[in-house]
């Protein structure tokens, strides 16, 4: 009954591929998507699906040599909408979907598989150059402008003879305008770190025990809010960004949910207090946050300390026997998103009651 | 009776909702295909791979640019003129983005297609209104009406900043009004307009002299004379500059050739009117400027004849210098011929618009300039300083548990016995509790020497921001391409997470699997409890520093492993590790070739250490899938195992009862 007046997940389509698929993006302003991954042989591939009337309808297919691990859009523009790569053999490259064959951009970014790329100001005026940002399992980090080759623009890498943490994933954060920035990234060791791309200083850092499986700001292009990120072991993190203390850090809250590993945490475009995590047993859970009363306090000595809100279930459903490896939220339509599973599948879901919230 | 009602009133809604999505999705599918449509004709109409690529070209001579005005600024102006020029720049452009992002909010390609490749009609326009501003400032300047006529420089300059002769105009006025770091500032930005452009480095000698900056001075007098080699005036100029910078660095001599009993105030007079002469000659020189742009040669007669009225005028002294200018006047006019050539030349360099008209190469230039302060920037940078932030690792210095012990302690009480005594993550937890209790081993005094080298890259991030200066800091990052920062390690202590370590331990009591672990960490708490030796502790220590902890999971035992290959560095490392965690660490991804590399080294490292491999091995045979591997045992493994087995008899005093199972494990 309570779970019935709560927003429901559903599977509207689901189709089977014959390949794994690593990622699937929807393509800005358009009913399509696609999904990244690798086929049985090694080489790597890339599908566009429409959604039209209840149905998938393939529009394309790009094969490429390396198996490609994650892509994004965000780093460019509506009337361009070129998707970066980032594949295993360490290539970022950026395709105009409609002329796939070569890529626009390529780059050698890394030694080894990227894990996670992010982008940012594509579509939006008036916070900074459009960026992408990438991090490998060799453990750097490095932020890309397409409009320099070869190199980075900004590099975040472990020193030399130190130990190199595989990098999970990575997100841009607090670019809400030109100057500011923030890099966020999570290693296998349970490490996140926090950088700042102006000053070029680490600004953040701590330690979550468990490999940091997802990281994501609620948005990139407001001065920074939140940050969630998912580890290992079925936790999650919520920090509040607004206020960092001195000694304490950010104030935080942890969540208990999928009993398995939290595979990624994505916000809902159109509400930045809604966001989705999928884990490692098939399922999707929806989370609100509630804010406290106040967001900060101030201690005997007036140095102010965060307060964190409260992080609301608001529904679990089981999409798959396997782990749901991607999500993404389509930011043209309210409560519509598309997932993929180590099940080969992929499927579009709709989710509903989002805005009663 | 009323809940199911209520409930079948929820599945009702819900299914409605339902439907309504759907009904939604397909409008909204529609919707969407139309919105993509009209965005891909957007797209065919604007072009964008190819602004992409001339934003390249336009990017990549920018280094030359700054090659070409960068060494002058520094050196030869005042710094507070040039900001001032930098400012004006600025804000010029900024209005112009203003007036553009206005116009064309919605589509930003377009504006940005505006502000890359200007228009030529346009700004073939705009330069026509700038112009006519300027021609009213030059009546102006006849009225000697010189801040109004400022006024209507800074119009025309606004309107259209990329000709350097506004910026010379306005420099002759701020002249006038005695504005000299104004005038200064105006000269140097018409200079880097066009690096050809006589008369700016005339204004600003003059405005140099001036000053009293006669060095300065006379590196424009010398460029000058370069770009023309007969123009007398300047040479004139350079012999006064010369005389003014011996006499400045002689100070109290008096030299012979300033007369009988000329006193150094009258030596300032002097200087004093042959400046205004020169000033008088600028005027005629603007006059020139001006009969040039309306094309009419014959007028350059009657601005001789100008001169000399003004000449007349003019205090005797100054009638010899007067005598000089009247010859080069003459002369003056050759320059303004060749200028154009010169233009020609930039032009081609510059390439791809040869037909634009002369003053759009400058434009260029300008726009070059401009991009640095536009505010969505790329970060290409003009010279390539690598910055380097590097993080060093946070060692661990507290247990990590020290919070938990006390907690731990009294489940411990309960704990059964069936809890095996094991090490595993422990070692640190020993060494740690034991540097506690003896103040300060020899860890302690390590982790404080490499506490010390933490800061190192302190010093060198803020180094890295000072360098940047002021104004490129806040407008963008080009400047900084190649930006590192070094990522370690946040040791498990620097976790913020302590708190949240007691409630997990709390909960794993609850559950079997975890139970385990905790237990075991218990058992440690009771070794730590129980007296540690300071050698003991001294020696563990040395381990952990050298070494990195005994691996959790598969993953980091790889990266371990593969990171050195020395046999002694594994051969530690293996040590490390306490056997009956191996399943658990090993799971199910023990591959063949990993095996026989460890048993290679318990082989030779450890049967020559005398290190107990029994249990290693026993364990390893619990690994999961592990008779795959034993069916992938080469030879060479083969006779390492046996080897081994017998060491196990001798040396560890096995029975034969436990060799035998061993090797039924193994399957030999």
């Amino acid at each position: 009954m309570d779970k019935l007046s709560k927003p429901q997940i559903i599977s509207h389509i689901e189709k089977s591929v014959d390949y794994t698929i690593f990622d699937a993006k929807w393509i800005p302003c358009s009913a399509k998507f696609v999904i990244m991954g690798t086929r049985p042989r090694g080489t790597g591939i890339i599908q566009i699906y429409e959604v039209s009337s209840g149905n998938l309808s393939l529009i394309k297919t790009i094969d490429k040599p390396n198996p490609i691990k994650c892509g994004t859009f965000k780093a460019s523009s509506l009337r361009t909408r070129y998707l970066a790569t980032g594949d295993f053999k360490g290539k970022l490259q950026l395709y105009d979907l409609e002329k796939p064959s070569e890529p626009v951009y390529s780059a050698n970014a890394h030694g080894e598989i990227i894990n996670a790329i992010d982008g940012v100001a594509g579509d939006s005026i008036g916070c900074g150059a459009p960026e992408i940002l990438t991090g490998s399992r060799e453990g750097s980090v490095k932020v890309w402008d397409i409009r320099q080759k070869d190199q980075p623009v900004a590099t975040m890498e472990p020193v030399v003879g130190g130990s190199r943490r595989d990098c999970w994933t990575v997100a841009f954060g607090n670019s809400y305008n030109c100057e500011e920035r923030c890099v966020t990234a999570g290693f296998d060791n349970g490490d996140i770190k926090m950088f700042d791309l102006r000053m070029m200083t680490l600004k953040w850092e701590t330690n979550l025990k468990n490999g940091v499986c997802c990281i994501e700001f609620d948005r990139r292009d407001v001065a920074m809010n939140k940050l969630v990120a998912t580890t290992l072991e079925s936790k999650l993190f919520l920090f509040d960004l607004r206020t960092q203390h001195p000694t304490k850090g950010f104030a935080y809250l942890t969540e208990k949910a999928h009993s398995s590993t939290i595979w990624l945490v994505r916000h809902l475009p159109q509400n930045r207090e809604i966001c989705a995590t999928a884990g490692g047993n098939g399922s999707i859970s929806l989370w609100k946050y509630e804010y406290p009363e106040k967001r900060y306090i101030e201690d005997a000595e007036g140095i102010q300390e965060g307060v964190i809100g409260s992080l609301k279930l608001l529904q679990q459903s089981t999409m798959s026997s396997q782990p749901v490896n991607s999500l993404d939220w389509s930011p043209d339509k309210l409560g519509l998103a598309v997932c993929t599973s180590f099940d080969q599948c992929v499927r579009v879901i709709i989710t509903t009651k989002l805005n009663l919230q | 009776m009323d809940n199911a009602f209520m409930l079948q009133k929820q599945i009702k809604e819900n299914s409605e909702d339902l439907q309504k999505e759907f009904c939604d999705m397909e409008a909204w599918e529609e919707q969407m295909r139309k919105k993509d449509l009209e965005i891909r004709n957007m797209k065919n109409n604007e072009k964008l791979p190819a602004i992409r690529k001339k934003k390249k070209k336009k990017i990549v001579p920018t280094p030359d640019v700054a090659k070409d005005k960068k060494p002058k600024k520094p050196k030869k102006c005042n710094g507070i003129s040039d900001y001032d020029a930098w400012n004006k720049f600025d804000a010029d452009e900024a209005c112009k983005e203003i007036d553009d992002s206005n116009n064309l909010t919605e589509k930003k390609g377009e504006r940005k297609f505006d502000f890359e490749v200007p228009d030529k009609a346009q700004l073939e326009e705009e330069h026509a209104r700038a112009v006519t501003k300027k021609n009213e400032g030059n009546d102006l300047v006849k009225k000697q009406q010189y801040t109004k006529a400022i006024g209507k420089y800074n119009e025309a300059i606004q309107i259209f900043p990329y000709d350097a002769t506004f910026f010379a105009n306005r420099a002759l006025c701020q002249l006038k009004i005695n504005n000299l770091y104004s005038a200064e500032g105006d000269c140097t930005t018409a200079i880097q307009l066009d690096n050809y452009y006589v008369k700016a480095y005339h204004r600003r000698a003059t405005v140099r002299i001036e000053l009293k900056r006669y060095t300065e001075a006379e590196k424009d007098i010398e460029k000058i004379l370069k770009l023309e080699p007969s123009n007398k005036e300047a040479a004139y100029m350079l012999t006064v500059v010369k005389k003014k910078i011996s006499s400045s660095s002689k100070m109290m001599v008096i030299s012979g050739e300033s007369g009988n009993e000329k006193s150094s105030i009258e030596k300032v007079i002097g200087k004093k009117l042959v400046c205004k002469n020169l000033i008088n000659t600028k005027l005629t020189e603007n006059k020139i400027e001006k009969t040039h742009l309306s094309d009419t040669k014959d007028k350059s007669s009657e601005i001789k004849g100008n001169i000399i009225k003004q000449s007349n005028d003019n205090v005797e002294n100054a009638k010899d210098q007067l005598n000089t200018k009247l010859k080069t006047s003459g002369n003056k006019y050759a320059p303004e011929v060749k200028k154009p050539n010169n233009v020609e030349k930039i032009f081609i360099n510059t390439s791809n618009n040869e037909k634009l008209p002369s003053w759009l190469p400058k434009c260029r230039e300008g726009l070059k300039f401009v991009q640095p302060l536009e505010k969505v920037t790329e970060r290409v940078s003009k010279s390539q300083i690598l910055r380097r932030i590097s993080v060093s690792e946070v060692l661990p210095n507290e247990s990590i548990f020290k919070d938990i012990e006390e907690i731990n302690e009294e489940k411990n009480m309960q704990s059964d016995v069936e809890n095996k005594t094991t090490l595993k993550i422990n070692n640190l937890e020993e060494s740690k509790s034991s540097e506690n209790k003896c103040d300060q081993t020899v860890q302690n005094v390590k982790t404080v020497s490499t506490d010390q080298e933490l800061p190192s890259w302190l010093p060198k991030c803020r180094e890295g921001i000072s360098i940047v200066d002021p104004l490129t800091n806040t407008l963008r990052r080009v400047k900084q391409t190649l930006k590192r920062i070094s990522v370690s390690e946040v040791s498990s202590n620097e976790s913020i997470f302590k708190d949240i370590e007691e409630i997990n331990e709390e909960k794993s009591m609850q559950s079997d699997v975890e139970n385990k672990t905790t237990l075991k960490r218990n058992n440690l708490e009771e070794l730590k409890n129980n007296t540690v030796s300071v050698k003991d502790c001294s020696h563990n220590t040395n381990v952990t520093n050298d070494l990195p902890p005994p691996p959790r999971s598969f993953v980091e035992f790889m990266t371990i492993w593969r990171k050195n290959a020395s046999s002694d560095f594994r051969h530690k490392f293996l040590l490390q590790i306490t056997p009956n965690d191996l399943p658990d660490i090993f799971k199910d991804s023990l591959e063949s070739n990993l095996f026989s590399e460890i048993l290679s080294i318990l082989n030779i490292e450890f049967v020559s250490n005398n290190d107990k491999v029994y249990d290693l091995l026993f364990y390893f045979g619990k690994v999961k899938r592990f008779r795959a591997l034993v069916l992938f045992m080469t030879q060479a493994d083969k006779k390492a195992l046996q080897n081994l087995f017998n060491y196990c008899k001798w040396n560890e005093k096995k029975t034969k009862q436990e060799i035998n199972s061993l090797r039924t494990m193994f399957e030999m």
